[in-house]
């Protein structure tokens, strides 16, 4: 609705002029890293879909095989889940200005983040142990390129969340945007999540 | 009511970076001006190697007997020249430079929102250019899998270039879209976030929604390029098979088993038709400035040229297969695809239009930057009007592949966009070096550049109409097709292409030239009324606009406006200041 | 000068287009209809071209810049807008129905057209005849060796009477419509014969296909029109049109599947011979 609205302005007309002279010149009203975290996370999310459809396409030939599901996965799933909840709490506290709750939790994201990405290296062990090459069949191989772009986009995430604990100890002003920045990676992290879900998903049912 | 009066966001403005050495300032900048020189140049640099490949390729065409190039060069050229010139010079010159000196200036923001990322994207981009440039000096050379890199081709052993050129092809690729991801986000972000007082959407020139919706295009398109370079770095390196079924190499088996070329296909050209539309899109936005501007009227249908860009760019997702119509996909799907596509060239059929309805009772003065914009719509008509045969799924059965393929696409998003990057250069040019760029080289620049393009394209449809395929290393002794007439032909072009390469060499030393002893512009030189030309200096410094940021009053084409004294009002001038012409009591009202 | 070269340049471009030697082959195939649909679409676009670009050239002549001149002023004209949009859609229209009944046509082989398959590899063409019983026997890639080019399967009586036709000319029948088969072996090839109008990809791991009447009587050249390593531009082969007497003298000095095999068991058990009698 609004996008219609905006296009079919005439900004030539006296009127018209007369409200856009007071335009401030956003198209939303919130804060940079935010808008950027958002566009991002849409490139990121046509990234992933688009990895989904050539798994779809390629799947619809004759010589897939189903995964095997190691159950280390269900275990690194909960781990994730973890941190996205410890984010969570992280952000809660930074909001009450408890900075000292907020920086644990995120240092126990941080953790089980690393866990989470051990435990992804502890299953492609396992499935090569088994002689699961990607080479054997598509189905392996979308399984070792999916979880190692996932994992890609968590290492990128850690550099961010590095930054923000190194903040956590620096004394904060009362303008800080700490709150903000504690805040986008918690809202990053589900993103991550949801996207594994949906991986986790997608590789469990074919 | 949709974006007009927002509170406050949460933030402040970030304050303005200020470089503390010389390396900071001159070669690490983050001053998105200096960033868009870095691409420009950088840009022209790998863009000159691929022009150079291509004298040597038409060489070849016209004089066989000569063998200046092996098959195998001839197609490692062929592949470079493509990818180099629709991916690191159009992309990175209309995004990377264009976009980065444009939006902050034109938008009323002193520099890109996040000026780090910038730099970034910007260094990263070259690393993507050197990789690539690197594989011509490895062993077995660049690849030779044409352009769109089909697989199987591409990594198998009849192709030049598999050993290592391929791969450093796909890391050059993924590089380059991480690259551009980053300076993406920055224009999208600076554009929609960072514009100043008074600049609304529907205010801003069309190059900047040009590039605007390029951009957006650019970030949702490339992924698909880079999940298709992903899986093949995968089938090459790991051997899976993905895009590899199982075949015959030279009468070995291979171990590749069940894969789809055609999937890849796909991939491949959903990217690849938004990618038309990258280069496309701040070509039509900048041209239709450009007219406006040296015909002394506002663009005809403004509104209908901002719905044209946004709705070419929203069809441009759902048009790719009519790439493939003959690539054994479903025939069915040719129904949907030729259908979508003939649609697409309505609206752009509209901008057409509208450019020449604004040469209509304008008041045209035809310097340079004009003159290349009504080559470029020369050329622009011509090449939409082939597309519409290669749309249409029958006509472009015998057509495909051919010399008429060739013709078109570099009429439409070769010579055509091209030719709006020159007249760019020769309107902006005073802006960004303070100096104006020679006008008997411009002039015969554009002449035999203009001319020249259309001599070699031109004729090559006519090519295709006989069945001479494309990507042919020589004719051989073909009678029925190949008849000593089209020989001729062929010899012509490649004259015709040698003296257009020897203009871009004029072209080249009048940039150099005029920068160090071109006549200094006047203020404003085009009387313009957008906001890069309103700075306090000009070139414009770091930050853009003096102490304070200008607010706007008005959109971007208030040319002739009557009872205005001068032919143009800038958009951050206010009604209260506008010198009224004789006989006037207010803007468009006459006294009695 | 500006208006000259562009007048030049658009009368230039229609005597060209009227008198240039360079243009379709003559059709040898039942597509005359592409050849119509491609006329159709010539007579349009050159109209418009002309049109467009003769309006542009009046205007620079009309309103170049003079002394005193001023620009007017419409940011839009609603009306100009609608009729051109609807004019332009209706052209549009005009072009694409014309060009999707014939795409029907095209990917609707009739009944009785005989499948053929042409096969493609780096870089020469080999073909398969059904034989007597019209069905072409089942293939597999994984099959190929050098007793066995095609990678035809064994156990398949369809394919004991396949006729193969190996690195040489392939004959069709005059007026007798065919279904090609397409399937390459290792890369993307494209099976194009001008004079016929039509072309599709082999796509190896898959079975593509189009079909024609051969209407003329000839010998055509097949060229590769889809890029396939270093041999792309070498990848010919060649096409002969016969009557019905030429064509059945031609078919009966092929030979099928099962006799290429008897020849082949023949020949090891000769060598094998040769080699114990050393």
């Amino acid at each position: 609705m609004s996008i219609f609205s905006t296009l079919s302005q005439k900004p030539w007309m006296a009127d018209q002029a007369a409200i856009d002279n007071n335009h401030i010149g956003q198209a939303v009203s919130m804060p940079l890293p935010r808008v950027a975290l958002y566009v991002l996370m849409a490139v990121i999310g046509v990234l992933f879909s688009l990895f989904s459809v050539a798994y779809i396409g390629r799947m619809a030939y004759g010589d897939w095989r189903t995964l095997p599901e190691p159950t280390l996965l269900w275990l690194n799933t909960a781990i994730i889940m973890l941190s996205s909840i410890s984010f969570h709490q992280a952000t809660k506290n930074a909001k009450e200005n408890q900075i000292k709750r907020s920086r644990e939790y995120l240092l126990l994201s941080g953790v089980l983040t690393f866990g989470f990405i051990v435990g992804q290296l502890f299953v492609w062990r396992e499935l090569v142990s088994f002689g699961y090459f990607a080479s054997t069949n598509p189905s392996y191989a979308f399984f070792y390129l999916l979880t190692a772009l996932h994992i890609l986009h968590l290492a990128g995430g850690l550099i961010a969340w590095t930054v923000v604990t190194i903040k956590s100890f620096i004394p904060q002003k009362e303008t800080s945007d700490f709150a903000l920045k504690v805040n986008l990676c918690a809202v990053y992290w589900h993103f991550l999540l949801i996207v594994w879900a949906l991986l986790f998903t997608m590789l469990l049912l074919t | 009511m949709s974006e007009s009066i927002i509170p406050e966001s949460e933030l402040e403005e970030v304050e303005l970076y200020h470089a503390k050495s010389w390396w900071t300032e001159k070669v690490f900048t983050q001053d998105a001006k200096l960033i868009a020189i870095q691409y420009g140049l950088t840009a022209f640099a790998i863009g000159f190697v691929a022009l150079v490949l291509s004298w040597f390729m038409r060489i070849q065409i016209a004089f066989p007997e000569l063998s200046i190039i092996s098959e195998g060069t001839y197609y490692q050229f062929i592949t470079m020249h493509g990818m180099i010139m629709v991916v690191y010079l159009l992309t990175a010159l209309f995004l990377g430079a264009f976009g980065n000196y444009m939006i902050p200036l034109m938008v009323g923001a002193r520099d890109m929102v996040f000026p780090y990322l910038n730099m970034v994207s910007y260094w990263t981009y070259l690393v993507a250019v050197l990789v690539l440039f690197v594989s011509f000096f490895t062993p077995g050379g660049p690849t030779g899998a044409g352009w769109t890199l089909y697989p199987p081709q591409a990594i198998l052993g009849g192709t030049p270039g598999q050993e290592s050129g391929i791969i450093l092809m796909l890391v050059s690729l993924c590089i380059f879209i991480v690259g551009f991801t980053m300076g993406g986000l920055n224009y999208v972000i600076t554009i929609l976030q960072a514009r100043t007082r008074g600049m609304t959407l529907m205010r801003m020139p069309l190059t900047v929604w040009g590039i605007f919706t390029a951009t957006v295009l650019a970030l949702f398109a490339f992924p698909a390029l880079f999940v298709s370079a992903v899986m093949m770095l995968f089938d090459k390196i790991l051997l899976t098979s993905f895009f590899m079924p199982a075949l015959v190499e030279f009468g070995e088996n291979l171990t590749y088993g069940g894969g789809s070329p055609i999937l890849f296909q796909h991939l491949f050209w959903f990217f690849g038709h938004p990618e038309v539309y990258i280069v496309a899109l701040p070509a039509f936005g900048i041209v239709s400035d450009l007219i406006s501007i040296h015909a002394r009227k506002n663009i005809f249908g403004f509104r209908m040229m901002v719905w044209a860009i946004v709705g070419i760019g929203a069809l441009s997702f759902i048009v790719w297969a009519h790439h493939m119509y003959v690539s054994g996909m479903n025939p069915y799907f040719g129904f949907f695809f030729a259908t979508t596509t003939l649609i697409i060239a309505v609206p752009t059929a509209l901008k057409v239009y509208n450019w020449i309805l604004t040469l209509w009772k304008g008041n045209i003065n035809l310097t340079i930057p004009m003159l290349f914009c009504l080559g470029f719509i020369v050329t622009f008509l011509n090449g939409g009007l082939t597309g519409l045969f290669l749309g249409n799924v029958i006509v472009d059965v015998p057509l495909s592949d051919t010399y008429f393929v060739v013709a078109h696409f570099h009429m439409v998003m070769g010579i055509a966009p091209v030719l709006v990057i020159l007249g760019a250069i020769y309107h902006w040019f005073p802006l960004i070096t303070g100096k104006m760029l020679h006008e008997g080289m411009g002039r015969f620049h554009f002449w035999v550049t203009f001319v020249g393009s259309y001599l070699i394209y031109f004729p090559m449809h006519y090519l295709g109409f006989i069945g001479v395929p494309r990507r042919y290393y020589e004719m051989g002794q073909t009678e029925a097709l190949y008849t000593s007439s089209a020989a001729d032909l062929n010899v012509f072009i490649t004259l015709a292409a040698l003296a257009v390469g020897f203009a871009q060499l004029v072209f080249i030393f009048n940039v150099f030239w005029s920068a160090k002893r071109g006549i200094i512009a006047e203020k404003n030189p085009w009387n313009a009324t957008s906001l890069e030309w309103q700075t306090p200096e000009q070139p414009p410094i770091h930050g853009n606009f003096g102490k304070e940021l200008p607010v706007v009053y008005r959109w971007a084409y208030d040319y002739s406006v009557p009872g205005a004294e001068d032919d143009y009002i800038p958009q951050d001038v206010p009604n209260e200041d506008v010198k009224l012409a004789d006989g006037y009591s207010e803007l468009g009202v006459e006294k009695t | 000068m500006v208006p000259f070269i562009l007048i030049v340049l658009i009368i230039g471009s229609v005597l060209f287009h009227i008198f240039t030697p360079w243009y379709s082959t003559p059709i040898a195939s039942n597509w005359s209809n592409i050849d119509s649909t491609i006329e159709l679409t010539f007579w349009m676009t050159g109209a418009v071209y002309v049109a467009v670009l003769g309006f542009m050239t009046y205007c620079v002549i009309r309103f170049k810049n003079k002394e005193g001149q001023k620009a007017a002023y419409e940011p839009e004209s609603k009306k100009a807008e609608v009729i051109l949009t609807v004019l332009t859609t209706i052209g549009v229209a005009g072009l694409l129905a014309p060009g999707l009944i014939v795409w029907d046509d095209y990917v609707s082989p009739p009944e009785d057209a005989m499948p053929i398959e042409a096969m493609g590899q780096q870089w020469y063409w080999s073909f398969r005849l059904p034989g007597k019983d019209g069905i072409l026997g089942t293939t597999d890639a994984r099959n190929i060796n050098a007793d066995n080019p095609f990678g035809m399967n064994k156990n398949d009586p369809n394919g004991q009477d396949d006729i193969l036709i190996e690195g040489d000319d392939l004959h069709l029948e005059h007026e007798k419509p065919v279904k090609f088969l397409l399937r390459s072996i290792d890369v993307l090839h494209n099976f194009y014969v001008p004079q016929f109008r039509a072309k599709m990809d082999l796509v190896p791991g898959m079975v593509t296909f189009y079909w024609i009447r051969p209407t003329v009587a000839g010998n055509y050249e097949i060229l590769c029109a889809e890029l396939c390593g270093v041999g792309h531009h070498a990848m010919r082969g060649y096409v002969q049109v016969d009557n019905a007497d030429d064509y059945q003298t031609w078919l009966n000095d092929q030979s099928t599947f099962k006799a290429l095999q008897e020849q082949a068991r023949l020949e090891d058990k000769k060598e094998l011979a040769f080699n114990k009698s050393k």
